[in-house]
């Protein structure tokens, strides 16, 4: 069997291995360590061990156990309860209120933060609680926090964006630019999508009880200065600081996690119980998270090494379409690769191996990198192996994987709704770079 | 099925050695290292702190930030899964009876976890003490640290696993074999 | 002869340091066309980016464990091992004055190569062979938010610098940062950065620079010469039949020869292209600025060869082949500018 066939099998032992339930991290492990062994030899436990050691040195992600801090520690404070309280004051009389102030949060912290992992986790340790208590359906709710928090990566400022200038040669700038509307349209199709579900099924996100609602003003008016103002002053010093340039994202994470325990302290429950809590807990999400990012690097390594990514696109490029036609097939394989692979696989090993192609049909790079963007953020929504649930699982335990992945599913479709507008209509991306930059 | 139900008592060299690897591997590695969130916080406030109100920012704050970052997650795998952490996809999983559960898992830990693991273990030592004979320094920043610790800390995570895996297989051949937790 | 065309080709995967889109690439794939060329087939380098099956910075370990056949690196990338490192992409100034043409020579003529090699494999325990494949200079000076007129005006500023450089520059009073190359255009737009340098006109315009700089300097000291390399791991090299070893040596000369030419051309092309579309400030680097910076990297090497023997002996042999070689060549050689002027200078009747 060639090296390239070998791939293709290690593509079907990945999908049984991971449905028989062994931790996903350890089977992504064996299985590039087995498959590399056949394929490439005994220098496999090396490249586990490059791709290790390379990921730790990645300075920007050491700002996911800095979120997560930040969120286990405003939890710890109490805040979460008030937060959400608020909002449910304030969008009582609504039905699904909790899913309009999830994806409103979403779409605000998206830009705080450039990372997926802390997006979901922060919001899934914000509403997860809240939802379970206010009985909303799990599915939606899993789907709302999910989706929500993968606008996170697509929102500027965004990790993903930052990786995928360089490799297009295009400025991050733009791309950045480039990312804003569209991210606006997806949350807006979230919040339309939710609502009027739950506007037709009364029971997926009910309404308040009567005594949960405000009986005057100067209630919600209290609730919002108490419950919403200090997370805003946090989420503030984080995002503030970044983008005004007073930070890197990194350290505006640090100073996030500095306002938490800042914030907990105002609210006369810092100790250290709270804190050896706070700690413990961030250590296991976070090594939960990074741990998987370790396992999926290598995996996709031994994946690109046995040479099955090129045999794919080979194959692909041999067909003769029409450049509209070629670029919906680019955009469908990207779908495709989401599901096993995570994103930086595919922009690191596909979106270069495409690149002659787009750029022989004369797309716009900066619109064909926002497809791109959009359609990588759907692979974080396709399970089963969908990062998002896998960061939502971590900290909502209660609710069953099969829940997470139908809401996920769900949202995935609006995201190909989305991805349909940009790619109908190609201004929504281009028409910021063109304000600031011209043509 | 159809055994006659009796109330073994779990052998007790086997609880000593499970509580002992629980105790103070699994849960000692974490409360210590989660400890390390604690200089990343309070680091690069700092830095920020110093670069705005003294203009003077630090040296080491960029290498500071990804070898803590780097250290902590892998020295916390071991905790992680001690507080069975590592997602799993509990679909087919959560509908076995105890005792196939644990026999699923006794099975994968001695063919999928350990040798994976042990590899890995392997290929961070070899590195690491290439890197200490060549006196490896960073090249990222004008602060060029000594490599040596932050390489260490894959091997260190990675012998963390090992042992806390041996506690996880024989719990898991335990209730493979009497169709319930220890 | 039908049976040797029927033979099964060798094929090596290797990796570079940069992503795929990137210009540095293209001499990556410059140099698998030459060596598939002149082999007819019979050895194929299989090209990867950066980060496809190891992360950029641990390319040269991963060549030397053979988890990939080669790399296509900078040596300064690995300078952290060993500051000689940096002498071998033709250091500092030049060193000592050479240009592209004399560090070539270096190599080939005066014992370079061999250093190079015995500095890999005894020095730093690596199990690879190495040839130097791509001029990837002058680099320029650098973009800055404000104009600079003396090197006082760095002072404060801070600027992203890489590799050596940083350090060269830090000694010298600049508050330097090393960002990876995709990061350094949202740090410059947020103000974490007043300053920076990349690489060349043609690259720098690539990445964007102008859309947020508009103060240009040319030329640099501290990457004026600078070389990237191509990497084997030995095992693999070793068993190569000798013809194909050949080929794949006198490839990456070739390579490195009609890529220099275009590079000028390209940059030239760039230059232009950012005075007359992005109406860029483009000027010559004040004087001393680069004496500031040549003097501060004097005294480092003079520190660094005091402590590591192996820097030294580099250094040496690098100021031996200079010291024949340059001062001949100002005195042999008419002066670029000459004709130059004569026919496109301001003197031009
Ligand atoms: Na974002
Ligand atoms: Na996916």
């Amino acid at each position: 069997m060639s090296t390239e066939m070998l791939g293709l099998v290690l593509l079907g032992a990945l999908l049984t291995g991971i449905f028989v339930g062994f931790p996903i991290a350890f089977t992504l492990i064996i299985l590039a360590v087995v498959f590399g062994y056949i394929g490439i030899g005994p220098t496999v436990f090396y490249l586990m061990y490059f791709n290790t050691i390379g990921l730790m040195k990645e300075e920007v992600l050491a700002a996911v156990p800095l979120f997560v801090f930040m969120g286990h520690m405003l939890e710890q404070a109490g805040l979460m309860e008030r937060l959400f309280k608020s909002f449910q004051f304030i969008f009582a009389r609504i039905r699904g209120a909790l899913f309009l102030g999830v994806l409103l949060t979403a779409t605000v912290f998206a830009t705080a933060t450039g990372i997926i992992g802390a997006s979901v986790t922060v919001i899934g340790l914000l509403a997860a609680p809240a939802m379970m208590k206010a009985k909303y359906d799990v599915a939606l709710s899993a789907g709302v926090i999910t989706a929500g928090g993968c606008l996170g990566i697509l929102i500027p400022p965004s990790v993903m964006l930052v990786l995928l200038g360089p490799v297009l040669g295009v400025s991050v700038v733009q791309l950045f630019l480039a990312a804003i509307i569209p991210g606006l349209i997806l949350s807006g199709l979230f919040v339309f999508y939710t609502l009027t579900r739950c506007y037709i099924n009364h029971d997926l996100g009910p309404r308040m009880p009567e005594e949960d609602r405000p009986t005057s003003m100067m209630q919600i008016v209290r609730e919002f200065v108490s419950g919403i103002v200090p997370l805003g002053v946090v989420i503030f010093a984080s995002l503030g600081s970044i983008i005004a340039g007073l930070a890197t994202p990194t350290e505006g994470a640090a100073m996030a996690a500095m306002g938490s325990i800042l914030l907990t302290l105002v609210y006369g429950k810092l100790n250290w119980t709270n804190l050896k809590m706070t700690g413990l807990k961030t250590l296991q999400t976070s090594s939960m998270i990074l741990f998987l990012a370790v396992a999926s690097n290598i995996y996709g390594a031994v994946f690109a090494r046995l040479g099955t990514a090129s045999l794919i696109t080979d194959t692909l490029l041999s067909l003769a379409l029409p450049p509209m036609g070629m670029l919906l097939m680019l955009m469908a394989v990207i779908f495709i690769l989401g599901w096993p692979l995570e994103w930086p696989a595919i922009i690191l090993i596909f979106v270069p191996i495409f690149f002659p192609v787009i750029q022989e049909l004369g797309f716009d790079l900066v619109w064909y990198a926002t497809l791109v963007a959009v359609n990588l953020q759907t692979a974080f929504l396709s399970p089963p192996v969908a990062m998002a649930a896998y960061y939502l699982k971590g900290v909502a335990p209660d609710w069953p994987l099969g829940k997470i992945y139908r809401g996920m599913m769900e949202f995935m479709i609006l995201q190909c709704v989305g991805l349909a507008i940009i790619l109908l209509w190609p201004g929504t991306a281009l028409w910021l770079p063109r304000v600031f930059f011209g043509n | 099925m159809g055994e006659p139900s009796k109330e073994l008592e779990p052998p007790k060299a086997l609880l000593k050695i499970v509580r002992f690897i629980d105790t103070y591997i699994g849960e000692w590695s974490g409360r210590i290292f989660m400890l390390l969130i604690f200089p990343l916080i309070g680091g690069l406030t700092y830095e920020v702190v110093v670069r705005y109100l003294f203009n003077a920012p630090t040296i080491w704050a960029y290498e500071f930030a990804y070898m803590v970052y780097g250290a902590h997650f892998m020295l916390g795998a071991a905790y992680c899964l001690k507080k069975g952490g590592h997602i799993r996809t509990d679909l087919l999983y959560d509908m076995f009876p105890v005792r196939w559960q644990g026999r699923v898992d006794a099975v994968l830990y001695l063919f999928f976890f350990f040798p994976g693991m042990i590899y890995f273990f392997a290929a961070g030592w070899v590195e690491a003490f290439h890197s200490l004979s060549i006196m490896e320094h960073s090249e990222q920043s004008p602060w060029q640290p000594l490599l040596f610790p932050f390489k260490s800390a894959v091997f260190v995570g990675a012998a963390l696993l090992i042992i806390q895996g041996v506690s996880e297989f024989l719990k898991s051949a335990y209730a493979g074999l009497r169709g319930k937790w220890l | 002869q039908p049976q040797k065309a029927m033979a099964k080709p060798i094929t090596l995967t290797m990796q570079a340091t940069w992503p795929a889109g990137s210009t540095l690439y293209d001499n990556f794939l410059m140099y698998a066309k030459q060596v598939k060329e002149m082999s007819g087939g019979r050895l194929i380098i299989k090209t990867l980016p950066a980060g496809a099956i190891v992360p950029a910075f641990e390319v040269i370990d991963a060549v030397s464990r053979g988890v990939i056949d080669g790399g296509h690196a900078w040596a300064s990338y690995w300078f952290g091992k060993n500051k000689a490192a940096a002498l071998f992409t033709g250091g500092p100034g030049g060193t000592f004055g050479m240009d592209f043409t004399d560090y070539l020579g270096w190599m080939y003529e005066g014992g370079g190569l061999k250093l190079y090699t015995e500095f890999y494999q005894d020095i730093l325990k690596l199990n690879v062979v190495v040839f130097p494949i791509m001029p990837a200079g002058p680099q320029s000076f650098g973009w800055f938010k404000k104009p600079i007129k003396s090197f006082d005006d760095m002072k404060g500023l801070k600027m992203r610098v890489g590799g050596l450089a940083g350090i060269i520059f830090t000694r010298a009073g600049v508050n330097t940062v090393n960002l990876p190359g995709g990061e350094i255009l949202p740090a410059a737009e947020r103000g974490v950065i007043d300053a920076g340098e990349w690489v060349t006109p043609g690259e720098d315009m690539k990445m964007g620079f102008h859309e947020i700089w508009k103060n240009y300097y040319l030329p640099g000291m501290h990457e004026n010469v600078t070389v990237a390399e191509i990497l084997f791991n030995k095992a693999v090299w070793d068993k190569l039949p000798k013809d194909l070893q050949a080929i794949a040596r006198y490839a990456s000369i070739s390579t490195f020869i009609l890529w220099q030419s275009w590079f000028i051309k390209y940059n030239a092309q760039g230059l232009k292209d950012l005075v007359e579309k992005h109406g860029v400030n483009v000027q010559r680097t004040p004087d001393d600025v680069l004496y500031t910076f040549l003097k501060n990297w004097d005294a480092i090497a003079a520190e660094e060869a005091a402590k590591n023997p192996f820097f030294k002996k580099v250094f040496q042999s690098q100021k031996d082949y200079a010291g024949l070689v340059v001062p001949a060549r100002m005195f042999m050689f008419p002066e670029y500018k000459f004709a130059g002027e004569y026919y496109w200078g301001a003197a031009k009747k």
